[in-house]
């Protein structure tokens, strides 16, 4: 019973975080419409969860890295985990899957891949992931965010996003108290 | 009694409320660092996989 319990409570903390960040991206776009530098109409993406229709829209992607159906056994499994799909439009963009520790001070990235062809969002999926576990994370009071296993590739945007390795080689971000 | 009781019972429950709502919005800093992500990301995102393993949860 307070596993289910913990999963409504969480479900509603995983659904304001999505709205959240939609809210987050919604201003931004306005800001940076103003300033003629943005090449995607941000009030486009979605972020919802990996539901039936996102992973319908996975199997139509052309090798994609990780297997992504095991994710809905996590999510039963994992009753504070935190799932995202990022769409634009119509065009599934983007998964991840974060789940706090026990102490739920870490929310740690477990996964994260972007659509493996052309998308409206190339570039940005780590961006708009990152958003939206961050707002998580703050919804649920934790006071930092990892990322497991981190594409090398990726590392320079991590950082600019505020990620930086701790002295265990974790690449972390502490979550900003406003 | 009864009324310090109340009293005690609805500072609790404003107590608890103020705990339980985070702000909505995030740190300028935060902001900052999502604006040059997007506007000027530093490096090109690679396609595909970004972060993880396949560790897998028993």
């Amino acid at each position: 019973m307070p596993r289910k319990r913990t999963y409504l409570r969480y479900q509603v903390y995983r659904s304001e975080a999505r709205k959240r960040a939609a809210v987050t991206f919604a201003k931004l776009h306005s800001e940076l419409e103003a300033r003629a530098i943005v090449d995607v109409d941000y009030s486009k993406v979605r972020f919802e969860a990996i539901d039936a229709s996102a992973m319908k829209a996975y199997e139509q992607w052309l090798d994609p890295h990780f297997c992504w159906e095991e994710i809905v056994r996590w999510k039963a499994k994992e009753p504070m985990s935190f799932d995202l799909a990022i769409w634009f439009d119509r065009e599934l963009c983007g998964l991840c899957f974060a789940n706090p520790n026990q102490s739920r001070l870490r929310v740690k990235i477990v996964r994260l891949e972007g659509h493996p062809n052309e998308h409206p969002l190339k570039g940005r999926i780590a961006t708009f992931a990152l958003t939206a576990v961050t707002h998580f994370a703050r919804i649920i009071g934790s006071q930092q965010i990892e990322i497991q296993e981190p594409l090398s590739g990726a590392l320079p945007l991590y950082r600019q996003l505020g990620f930086e390795f701790d002295s265990e080689g974790r690449l972390v971000k502490r979550i900003d108290q406003v | 009694m009864k009324a310090v009781v109340e009293k005690k019972a609805s500072n609790f429950k404003s107590r608890k409320m103020e705990k339980k709502q985070p702000s909505v919005e995030l740190s300028e800093t935060e902001m900052h660092r999502i604006r040059n992500a997007l506007a000027n990301p530093a490096v090109e995102e690679p396609s595909g996989v970004l972060a993880g393993s396949y560790f897998s949860f028993r």
